[in-house]
């Protein structure tokens, strides 16, 4: 039998507040480009920190390549590589030092962590900057970085939440490439994003979580078929399964028409 | 003013209470929070500023009921003169530094810039804001004045008056402090602004403190004889104190300092001199407000973007220096050397890291001038003696490890997410932050030690001792140390300082202290076998009166006992609590 690159089994957070993640399973088998989706405050990054180890779960069962992360979390933080909504980067460190340091401590050896740090330099076209110090990088430009060190290690399993924030249409579609082509020899790749249109493109399977729950999985054709709309876009699928509907008329500008200057009482701010 | 902006003095007003109003309540909101996160926490912390606070508080009415009681009425001004001059240097940096967070670093102030508010309202909001952090200093000169005031029965006009011109000196030093920030932020680099302020912060402390050197009396010592008694010494070294306190009021007599000085000490009796002074003095605070504003007009929009801009020129640090490391730690294994090279890469190109090394390194150039030039008191170099003149260089790894270890951990700052994503345990963390923290540590008072051990004569045996001693040292307080920045790490925190927490302050003093105890058994063993005993217990005989000698291995073993114990304790706990940080919920 196949070990799957990701099995999730029943996992649960409970928080003193509530529940966050409510009895979420599934399985990702390698070489899938699986996103992860979920309006805000569903449970996606709590969900994403319990995968990688760094969130304990309540209940349920996290496998990595077969590697139970719960229990082995070093071992399993050897298989993954993972990347944060705003990436942990060290700001005194350039670019290459700080992709230097993460091969490092995956133990990549120093011939094959200089072939693969440039060659990724390249491809996220940092080469020019990556001899800068982080802190003066434009938040692309620190999410280009974040990439390459989450890939000098080649890790077959790859978290990554957001990895187009912040780039540009060109670099986007590198990134977007390049996760493609991970797959296409075996790498798994776990992705959350707002951006539908890249789900729709990318992904080979897709989750929804909706208030802790996963609420639809499967490939974006099957789940047209389960809600009978042949033609609807991931969008439509998205608001349909997460109870979208339109709240107000947006009524709200027509009383003083939009753009009318307003009065600010300076009795009133004092008072 | 903007399109937009309230016009009028009330709108001015009225907005400038809304701003300072929503400060107020992000503050207190802050307090409130961590009361109900942290309840025992805040109450311990409450608790330790309310002791600290009023230990200085008595500390500073005593000394200046002490200055005040011996000096003649015509003096008094002096005294105040010099108070204000010994302050200044404290006021300038703290007025800076929170002008530079309040002003320049403020997350609100990019939002501010956008909302219709005139330009005065946010200067004076912020000016409030940078004020406040001047409050400590008024504190310390709450309290001079209280002693002044009970030493000299001085009327109820006292607090008034003394207070009114203690008001003024703060708000001179905020203004001060957002002239200087204003200036930095014109002509250097945003992110070097933090470095340039402690570098002045720095010539500042540097310049008063070779003034005091320099206005120093021949004769304040004149009194110290040999034979003199316990209360004579003290007597003859207080009078030459005050001496001293007099002449560098002198030299400030007719500064604004000195307007100030003689405005307080002249309240009891109001000549149209005095009442003079506390005017001049008034209208200069006044003016420096004014100078203040126009210089954060005029160079508030580059100085903001400046700060602000990611993309500000900077060079490129040096690779060669980095790779050179590198290759010195490629014997370490693979993981513990990124570690390790990580760590010093990030201590020494932080600047705001490196400030809290400052008054380390500068106790360290204090003590090897004083000890390079041996003691009076010891007769004969050789021997005991010269251990006798340069012990004290054995302790320093202690110091300049508690200006540098003890942030180990939480200076990770953000990066702590990292660690805990990477395939690292807290083992292998905390021995690369102690190899890291060592070494400099190490090498840093090695070689002071060795100049001191060198201007005292020392052999070529006793330099061997020196080094070895110095690396027991070094060893045991850094690991110390760091295992205590490991109990109560502050990632959050800004300034270095503050990157751990009193519990692990108040572990890495008593641990510390346990292990500088076992030290002192461990040398002393060792300095006894190489130099026998020394002259004062050498007629005592030990061995008969205890049954055995306590001098011998009993000592070596206690030492090592302690020192070991007091390392192993905190390494377990320096680990389970790294443990629970890097593999634990959140940090």
């Amino acid at each position: 039998m196949t070990i799957p690159a990701i099995r999730v089994q029943g996992l649960t957070k409970r928080y003193p507040s509530g529940t966050g993640v409510h009895d979420v399973t599934f399985v990702v088998p390698a070489g899938e480009l699986f996103v992860f989706l979920g309006p805000n405050g569903a449970g996606k990054s709590s969900t994403i920190k319990m995968l990688t180890g760094l969130l304990t779960p309540s209940d349920g069962v996290v496998e990595v390549n077969g590697v139970d992360v719960v229990r082995d979390r070093t071992a399993a933080k050897r298989l993954i590589g993972y990347m944060a909504e705003q990436p942990f980067l060290y700001e005194k460190l350039t670019g290459r030092e700080f992709v230097t340091f993460v091969a490092d401590i995956y133990r990549v050896p120093r011939r094959t962590r200089i072939e693969r740090s440039e060659s990724l330099l390249q491809i996220l076209e940092m080469t020019d900057r990556a001899d800068h110090l982080i802190e003066t990088y434009s938040l692309g430009m620190r999410q280009k970085i974040a990439i390459a060190s989450v890939l000098v290690h080649q890790p077959p399993v790859l978290f990554l939440d957001e990895p187009t924030n912040g780039l540009d249409p060109r670099s986007a579609r590198t990134v977007k490439d390049l996760l493609r082509d991970i797959c296409a020899r075996g790498g798994t790749v776990f992705m959350t994003t707002h951006i539908l249109e890249i789900a729709e493109q990318m992904c080979d399977r897709v989750g929804i979580l909706d208030q802790g729950r996963l609420v639809a999985l499967g490939t974006i054709d099957e789940l047209r078929d389960r809600l009978g709309l042949p033609d609807a876009s991931l969008e439509t699928i998205f608001l349909q399964v997460t109870g979208y509907a339109r709240p107000i008329d947006f009524d709200l500008f027509t009383s003083s028409g939009y753009g009318e200057p307003l009065e600010l009482d300076p009795d009133a701010a004092s008072a | 003013m903007r399109p937009g902006a309230l016009g009028g003095g009330r709108g001015v007003v009225a907005i400038l209470v809304l701003v300072l109003r929503s400060r107020i309540r992000v503050g207190s909101r802050q307090i409130g929070a961590a009361r109900s996160r942290h309840p025992i926490r805040t109450t311990v912390q409450g608790i330790t500023l309310l002791v600290v606070g009023l230990t200085t508080a008595v500390t500073i009415a005593l000394v200046s009921r002490l200055l005040f009681s011996v000096v003649t009425e015509t003096d008094q001004h002096l005294v105040f003169a010099a108070f204000f001059v010994a302050l200044l240097s404290a006021g300038i940096i703290a007025s800076s530094g929170a002008a530079l967070q309040s002003i320049y670093l403020a997350p609100d102030l990019p939002f501010l810039l956008t909302m219709p508010i005139p330009l005065v309202s946010t200067f004076t909001s912020k000016f409030i804001e940078t004020l406040a952090g001047t409050l400590p200093i008024g504190f310390i000169g709450f309290w001079f004045l209280a002693g002044y005031a009970s030493t000299t029965n001085q009327p109820i006009l006292t607090f008034l008056v003394g207070g009114s011109v203690l008001l003024a000196y703060l708000v001179m030093l905020t203004a001060l402090g957002i002239v200087m920030v204003a200036g930095i932020a014109r002509v250097v680099p945003a992110k070097r602004a933090w470095t340039v302020l402690g570098i002045v912060s720095l010539v500042i402390v540097a310049s008063l403190g070779v003034w005091w050197a320099t206005i120093q009396r021949d004769d304040a010592s004149s009194g110290l004889t040999p034979g003199i008694s316990i209360d004579a010494a003290l007597h003859a070294g207080a009078a030459g104190m005050v001496a001293n306190v007099l002449q560098a009021g002198k030299h400030f007599e007719y500064t604004p300092l000195g307007w100030a000085a003689r405005t307080i000490a002249a309240t009891d009796g109001p000549g149209l001199a005095a009442w003079s002074n506390g005017v001049a003095f008034a209208s200069l605070s006044l003016v420096s407000i004014v100078g203040a504003w126009w210089l954060f007009a005029i160079t508030f929009a580059t100085g903001t973007s400046g700060f602000r801009t990611a993309s500000a020129p900077l060079p490129r640090p040096s690779r060669p220096i980095a790779r050179w490391t590198a290759a010195g730690l490629s014997y370490l294994p693979v993981q513990l050397a990124a570690l390790v090279l990580k760590e010093w890469i990030m201590m020494f190109r932080d600047s705001r890291r490196l400030t809290g090394a400052l008054w380390p390194l500068g106790m360290v150039i204090v003590y090897t001038i004083n000890l390079s030039r041996g003691s009076p008191a010891v007769t004969d170099p050789a021997g005991w003696g010269f251990w006798q003149s340069i012990g004290p260089v054995i302790f320093l790894p202690w110091a300049t490890s508690l200006g540098t270890a003890v942030y180990s951990v939480g200076s990770e700052h953000r990066g702590v997410h990292l660690l805990r994503t990477l395939p690292v345990d807290s083992q292998l963390v905390l021995t690369a932050k102690v190899v890291a923290g060592v070494v400099p540590v190490l090498v840093l008072t090695t070689a002071a030690a060795i100049l001191v051990a060198a201007g005292n004569e020392a052999t070529l045996t006793q330099l061997g001792l020196v080094v070895l001693f110095m690396t027991w040292s070094s060893v045991g307080f850094v690991t110390l140390d760091t295992c205590a920045s490991a109990l109560a790490p502050n990632f959050v925190a800004d300034q270095v300082q503050r990157t751990l927490r009193l519990k692990g302050r108040i572990y890495s003093l008593g641990a510390g202290a346990v292990f500088a105890a076992g030290t002192v058994l461990v040398v002393g063993w060792a300095l006894i076998t190489v130099e026998g005993q020394p002259p004062i217990i050498t007629s005592v005989d030990l061995t008969t009166s205890v049954g055995f000698d306590p001098l011998g291995w009993p000592l070596a073993f206690a030492g090592l006992v302690i020192s070991g114990a007091v390392v192993i304790a905190s390494w377990t706990l320096g680990v389970t609590h790294l443990d629970h940080i890097l593999i634990g919920d959140a940090p």
